[in-house]
């Protein structure tokens, strides 16, 4: 072979292979959260097979948190899916939709329209956050181009001068996919409760209208055509939160225009009662709605979409899958939330029953038999013998099945059992009680009670609850 | 256009690739408009100063061929350095002369004069008017023939990769290569490799290294009122580094680009830091500059042929010039004097040093009397690098008098180190980053090849891994783009 040539083909192969690397390198650096803490619809929507969703749900915060999916698939097998992301301004819940276009032929979307209140983002990472987030195509840089300035728009395309200082924070899902990215359906899980009401702070009854710019005009015709062009249906809300007169006058503005245009437009901050929505309770802070308020307002919009669009029940259909995973998903998050407060062994013993995907470490040690408190009682149901209870040790609960695996013998062998792909549990028997009989990586779990419950969550792939009575 | 931005990144491989593929009767042309492309990317008015630099030179030149009369060929020559050296002056140190002029008036309780202008440094003017005089004494000398081709010439004065920040090539070198555009193939696989691989390591110290270790001395420079000893020993130390990781790597850059075109520039750096004494970094450090200062202008004040005093008065000259070359402030000139300075004691105590030598019987054939040499000498340089990085002479002496008189060790041990712009995983990264630099440097100095060299004849598994490291340590790991620390404001909820 002439030299040159041979030199042209060394060429191809070498930045064939510098391409490959850097691609690697990338997609260990690049963004993979758009709701916080790896959570990424976008992921989860890359996720999903083609012409799945029925239902698209776009917006802010208050979209992710306020609607449920799940809620629902569980009552109606309706697939929707919640393509919001934080503080998803105009162009990006726009862009948002072209990209799930490309692969999916919903039959409604519902915008949410808290982008109507701001023109900039607020927090200039959310920019990051959201423009970095879809796949390099003509839709991301045509995103980029609708919002960033001509100079910074290289750093953009690029995204490498963005990325890459994210060497400084990389953890274990940036090499590996966050498991709930696999199978969720856009919501995010939040149980914390606010505690008062903010019911004094807002602008509640406030009907005055507003102005709407030409920027959000423009933003609701580009949707309505957006949507028209593919065959959807299209409805406007507000999804309800604690909001100024300035941002209710706007709303009241767009209600106007979309009535108008005789689009539906719902203000759920006008359906408080009906929803019987608990200001308190409900709301993680006075802008977003926690894991309660999430419910009753998915519960009316399942029956709402049910009343109004013959969606068909795709609960029995194998290919959703996804769908099954993420109520499973929430329905762990909401035990495993609940496990970690509970204060009576019953019903932490009760909650493990019902924990599909948790595996639970049961340890019996100490002077548990002179003890008041009958422990027999409270691990009978999950399936334990009498002669084992007597002799104490570590059992492992998965599946609905109880299994013994260490006894409490000073000097025995050490047991190692592994709870996840990462995560493994070494017991020993140093001295009752000790600290070190129950490790977890390296972290020491056995606590001073006689019973301890230790759940690991084989999604999550962390310890979810520990309680020791 | 710098050579770590993108726009860089797009236009060489463009430039390149149509070198390679256009007519030779064009390739010249062709790299001429590349170049003067480049430079007009800072400001496109700036082509007049270059193209006036040109012309002058070109002229000039010919005419000192042209003209028989001695005295009349030195007129020439003069008339050629006064035009160079005034549109030099004028961008460069009017201002200078200004400020220092107005200052003796205040002094006089005269009035001072306002400067009519706002001036703004052309980029690289030091870099080819140096260039393009050397070429005129070069003639004038007969050293060189005076070029005919005005397009040649003009893409001698102007050849990008080393337009900006040198190396200031010679007229012999570099004509040699340009009359060669036209006649044969100069690009090969073996010199674009190693060309590319210059680039890379370039980038790397200027990205990975300089731009790194530029946060821990403009912290330690910036608050040079508070810190003590070992912060000041660190912070010159440190900015010793990093403006050869700063320069080395640009000349690096421009080394490689140009090789990978098939152009052999100079080497301007050749392990620095490796060297046993002053006389012996000058003939590692900037050596374009070096070699033609010392044949521009220590050479013709007479060099060391006349008494030790004359020849002490020539070498601080040349080093007081060299020092007002690198910047239009005094501060470049005390940097400057001390070189000086340590060339003359240098000199001056050899007797006294074999004397010593003697007395103790120090063995100077081995690795630790070389180690001290090399340690001593890195420590004069960096305590002149102070001057050279100090914003004025007051913040110099005052880093100077902080240097020698806060003994705090303390700071080595209680972490307060990494509070001076690195924070603890930066430093490492910053000191690995040092050790590839320094295990570079010790092929260099050893084996006298440069790193492009080195890996061309290693194996292609280990040289593509090399190269492929190189590459994925600059995008990663260089400091570039939007500096943002995400954990701090992303992983919040919402």
């Amino acid at each position: 072979m002439k030299k040159s040539a041979l030199f042209f083909v060394k060429c191809i192969c070498f930045f064939s292979l510098l391409g490959l690397v850097v691609f690697v390198v990338y997609d260990v650096l690049k963004w993979k959260d758009t709701t916080g803490d790896y959570l990424s619809s976008v992921e989860q929507l890359y996720a999903t097979e083609d012409d799945l969703i029925d239902v698209v749900f776009v917006g802010s915060s208050h979209c992710y948190c306020g609607v449920y999916p799940s809620v629902l698939w569980q009552q109606y097998g309706i697939a929707a899916f919640d393509m919001s992301v934080s503080s998803q301004d105009k162009n990006s819940s726009f862009h948002d939709l072209v990209e799930l276009y490309k692969t999916q032929s919903p039959s409604v979307i519902f915008v949410d329209l808290h982008a109507l209140t701001y023109d900039q983002h607020l927090v200039e990472a959310n920019v990051y956050r959201n423009y970095l987030s879809l796949r390099t195509s003509p839709n991301s840089v045509a995103l980029v181009n609708a919002y960033i300035d001509q100079e910074e728009r290289g750093s953009f395309y690029l995204r490498f001068p963005i990325i890459h200082t994210r060497y400084r924070e990389l953890k274990k899902y940036d090499f590996l996919q966050y498991p709930p990215n696999t199978f969720g359906r856009g919501e995010s899980y939040i149980s914390e409760k606010l505690g008062t009401s903010w019911a004094d702070s807002a602008a509640l009854n406030d009907r005055t209208v507003g102005e709407l710019s030409d920027l959000n005009r423009q933003w609701l015709l580009d949707l309505i055509e957006l949507a028209e062009e593919h065959g959807t249906a299209i409805e406007f809300m507000v999804l309800p939160y604690a909001r100024s007169p300035f941002q209710q006058e706007i709303f009241n503005a767009a209600q106007e225009v979309l009535n108008e245009l005789q689009y539906s437009y719902t203000d759920f901050n006008q359906l408080l009662d009906e929803l019987g929505l608990d200001l308190a309770n409900d709301y993680v802070d006075p802008e977003h709605m926690n894991a309660y308020g999430a419910r009753k307002v998915s519960e009316y919009l399942g029956r709402t979409i049910a009343a109004e669009y013959d969606l068909p029940d795709h609960r029995e259909d194998e290919r959703y899958w996804q769908w099954d995973a993420d109520c499973r998903w929430c329905e762990n998050n909401g035990l495993s939330i609940w496990l970690s407060g509970v204060s009576n062994p019953v019903y932490y013993a009760s909650g493990i029953k019902r924990y599909t995907d948790g595996i639970t470490l049961v340890s019996l040690d100490g002077d548990y038999l002179d003890s008041e408190t009958d422990y027999f009682e409270i691990l009978k149901p999950l399936g334990m013998r009498y002669e084992e209870y007597l002799a104490g040790g570590k059992w492992i609960y998965r599946d609905g099945a109880l299994e013994k695996i260490a006894e409490n013998v000073m000097g025995a062998e050490e047991v190692y059992y592994d709870l996840g792909r990462y995560d493994t549990v070494k017991l020993t028997y140093v001295a009752p009680l000790s600290p070190e009989n129950i490790m977890i990586g390296r972290e020491p779990y056995q606590s001073a009670s006689p019973l301890t419950f230790i759940t690991y969550d084989a999604v999550l792939e962390k310890v979810v609850a520990q309680r020791a009575f | 256009m710098l050579f770590n931005s993108i726009d860089f990144m797009i236009f060489f491989p463009v430039v390149t690739l149509i070198y390679a593929v256009i007519p030779r009767k064009l390739k010249c042309f062709w790299l001429l408009a590349a170049s003067y492309y480049f430079y007009m990317c800072w400001n496109a008015r700036y082509a007049i100063l270059i193209a006036f630099s040109t012309l002058v030179t070109y002229g000039a030149a010919l005419a000192v061929e042209k003209i028989k009369g001695k005295t009349a060929k030195k007129w020439v020559m003069i008339g050629g350095f006064a035009a160079n050296l005034g549109v030099l002056f004028f961008f460069k140190y009017f201002e200078f002369a200004l400020q220092n002029i107005n200052k003796l008036l205040n002094r006089f309780s005269f009035q001072t004069i306002q400067n009519p202008f706002d001036i703004l440094l052309p980029v690289g003017i030091s870099f080819y008017t140096f260039q393009a005089l050397g070429y005129l004494v070069d003639v004038y000398r007969g050293d060189c023939r005076a070029e005919r081709n005005l397009l040649q010439y003009a893409l001698f004065v102007s050849f990008f990769p080393q337009l900006v920040a040198g190396p200031i090539e010679r007229s012999g070198n570099l004509f040699r290569q340009i009359h060669e555009v036209g006649k044969k193939k100069m690009m090969s696989p073996e010199a674009a490799t190693q060309g590319f691989i210059m680039m890379l390591w370039g980038l790397f110290m200027k990205m990975v290294i300089a731009d790194r270790i530029a946060l821990f001395v403009d912290s330690v420079f910036g608050q040079s009122y508070a810190i003590g000893t070992v912060e000041a020993a660190l912070g010159a130390a440190a900015f010793a580094v990093q403006i050869y990781c700063d320069f080395g790597g640009y000349s690096a850059i421009a080394i490689g680009a140009a090789k990978v075109m098939g152009f052999e520039l100079m080497e301007n750096f050749n392990a620095p830091y490796f060297s046993t004494s002053i006389a012996d970094f000058w003939r590692r450090w900037h050596i374009s500059l070096s070699t033609w200062f010392r044949d521009y202008v220590y050479i013709p004040l007479g060099g060391n042929r006349g008494t030790r005093l004359r020849t002490y008065g020539n070498l601080m000259i040349t080093f007081l010039l060299s020092g007002l070359w690198h910047g239009a402030a005094w501060t470049y000139v005390a940097w400057g004097m001390l070189h000086g300075l340590y060339r003359v004691a240098g000199d001056a105590l050899k007797p006294v040093r074999r004397k010593i030598i003697q007395f103790f019987r120090v063995r100077t054939d081995v690795f630790s009397y070389r180690l001290g040499q090399v340690l001593c000498t890195f420590g004069l340089t960096s305590f002149a690098w102070i001057f050279f990085r100090a914003e004025s002479m007051d913040r110099a002496f005052l880093y100077v008098r902080n240097l020698f008189c806060r003994w705090n060790p303390w700071v080595l041990f209680d972490e307060s180190l990494y509070t001076y712009g690195l924070d603890r995983r930066e430093a490492g990264i910053l000191m690995a980053a040092l050790a590839v630099l320094f295990l570079v440097d010790l092929v260099r100095y050893r084996k006298g090849r440069n790193l492009g060299e080195a890996l061309c004849s290693q194996n292609l598994v280990f040289r593509w891994a090399v190269m492929i490291l190189l590459v994925v340590s600059v995008i990663v790991y260089g400091v570039y783009g939007i500096d943002f620390d995400s954990s701090q404001f992303i992983y919040f909820a919402f």
